[in-house]
């Protein structure tokens, strides 16, 4: 039997191993089709379209994963960020996963059930995407975009979150109190540009909860000393 | 689509190049899987409680994968049939690949993504751009491992505070996903889904306590109450 730490050491090999070779996987491609159709590119073009949005996403993955890693485990945010979908679905799959089978947030047995939750999730995507693309994608689009049924879909994001934050909100009434009363101030003076900073947001509100639940706890050894 | 660069993104180079990329990410999900399952056996966890986990995980999965079907459909007459099936199957995520593949398309100097007008060359570019835009946000898991040893460490040197640092990360993760719902009180049919999906969870973890099967679908379950709930406020509000 391997230790806790051998599986470690094993999935970060094995995350990043993949990782890499997927990202040169993926560079393959605009690749292989530039030489396979010998066309000629603007490069400085490309650079000044590319760096914006590398910059906007790169922040935002940044923080995504810094904030996630601790949650469900570094295992499922390396298969996370592969697999894509990562806040409407791999997320979600995670916690959901802990939920049914009783984990707390960071402990082995979480981060073991999250990873074969986020690889079930990627495997029902891929197929899902897959027929999509053969055939099913042009006969359902119409009919989930009907008036009638879009807003499901539009409000999916909301629908999950319903029953993510309930039993958060349930179990860790009084911790919560902080991080939530933040977030909602943000929201309020960021207005629409919160969507934007969502993820930088996120970094900020844990810090200062961190900082403040912190302060919390040295008082309250300090008055059980002083008892 | 563009008649003059159709010749590439249908092309069997297309096919073949996209779909080596998701095959890769399907083994690597195999792999990932088989470590998990293997060091769930050896921490205990049981194989009628994997297979729940695969069930509830597999079920959940489906309803959030139908949008990506119509990310697909806009993004298909412009970038073609192969390339938008890779880029919403691996990494990114059905919002980023519209609005990357607009980005890209705007800062070309054309209109959006549905103009489709454009020629081989701007095609090309547009897969660079895409490609290179994700590409750092998919490398920076590659910080994870010092990262996870940090944290550890931290851990290690004062357990209460580790557990506080991980819990409160866990809840400020779900504040600030749900604050902007919670604040805009005025979108009523987003408010009333919440509710509906959170009191439909709330009922659903209760008749879990009686018939346990329920707790593995009871996520699903909600999400779908939930979204039923948007169809019929939102038509009872004619559309808001």
């Amino acid at each position: 039997m391997q230790t806790y730490d051998q599986f470690n050491n094993k999935i970060h090999k094995l995350g990043i191993t993949t990782t890499l070779i997927l990202g040169v996987l993926f560079l393959m491609v605009p690749l292989g089709i530039t030489l396979a159709f010998g066309v000629s590119l603007d490069w400085k073009q490309i650079l000044t379209v590319s760096a914006p949005i590398a910059l906007i996403f790169g922040i935002t993955g940044l923080c995504e994963k810094l904030s996630m890693a601790p949650v469900i485990g570094s295992g499922a945010v390396y298969l996370a960020s592969a697999t894509g979908n990562v806040q409407n679905m791999k997320l979600p799959a995670a916690l959901n996963a802990m939920r049914v089978m009783d984990c707390e947030e960071g402990s082995e047995k979480g981060r073991v059930v999250s990873i074969i939750a986020v690889a079930t999730s990627a495997f029902v995507t891929t197929l899902i995407v897959f027929t999509g693309m053969l055939f099913l994608a042009p006969m359902v689009a119409p009919l989930l975009s009907n008036p009638h049924v879009a807003p499901a879909f539009d409000n999916m994001f909301p629908a999950l979150l319903g029953p993510l934050v309930l039993p958060v909100l349930m179990k860790n009434f009084k911790a919560s109190i902080l991080p939530f009363g933040l977030a909602i101030v943000f929201a309020a003076v960021l207005g629409p540009r919160y969507g934007q900073l969502q993820s930088i947001v996120m970094v900020v509100v844990i810090l200062l909860s961190i900082g403040g639940m912190k302060v919390i706890m040295s008082r309250k050894e300090k008055q059980a000393e002083m008892l | 689509m563009g008649e003059s660069y159709s010749f590439i993104s249908n092309s069997g180079w297309m096919v073949v190049l996209c779909g080596i990329v998701i095959c890769f990410v399907m083994v690597q999900s195999a792999l990932f899987l088989k470590s998990a399952w293997k060091r769930s056996e050896e921490i205990g966890i049981s194989i009628s409680d994997r297979k729940k986990i695969v069930k509830s995980s597999a079920l959940f999965s489906i309803v959030p994968s139908l949008p990506i079907l119509i990310s697909y459909v806009i993004l298909m007459p412009a970038l073609g049939r192969f390339f938008p099936w890779l880029r919403l199957s691996v990494i990114g995520s059905a919002t980023y690949e519209t609005m990357s593949a607009n980005m890209a398309v705007t800062a070309a100097g054309y209109d959006s993504i549905s103009s489709g007008d454009f020629g081989p060359d701007t095609y090309v570019m547009i897969m660079w751009a895409v490609t290179l835009g994700i590409m750092l946000s998919s490398l920076a898991v590659l910080i994870l491992k010092r990262y996870d040893k940090k944290l550890e460490s931290l851990n290690a040197g004062n357990k209460k505070l580790g557990t506080m640092i991980t819990s409160v990360m866990f809840l400020g993760m779900m504040a600030t996903f749900s604050a902007p719902y919670l604040v805009d009180y005025k979108n009523v049919v987003a408010v009333a889904t919440m509710i509906l999906s959170a009191g439909s969870m709330y009922l659903l973890e209760r008749a879990a306590k009686k018939w346990k099967s329920l707790k593995e679908f009871s996520f699903a379950m909600s999400m779908i109450v939930g979204m039923t709930g948007a169809c019929i406020v939102s038509n009872l509000m004619g559309g808001i």
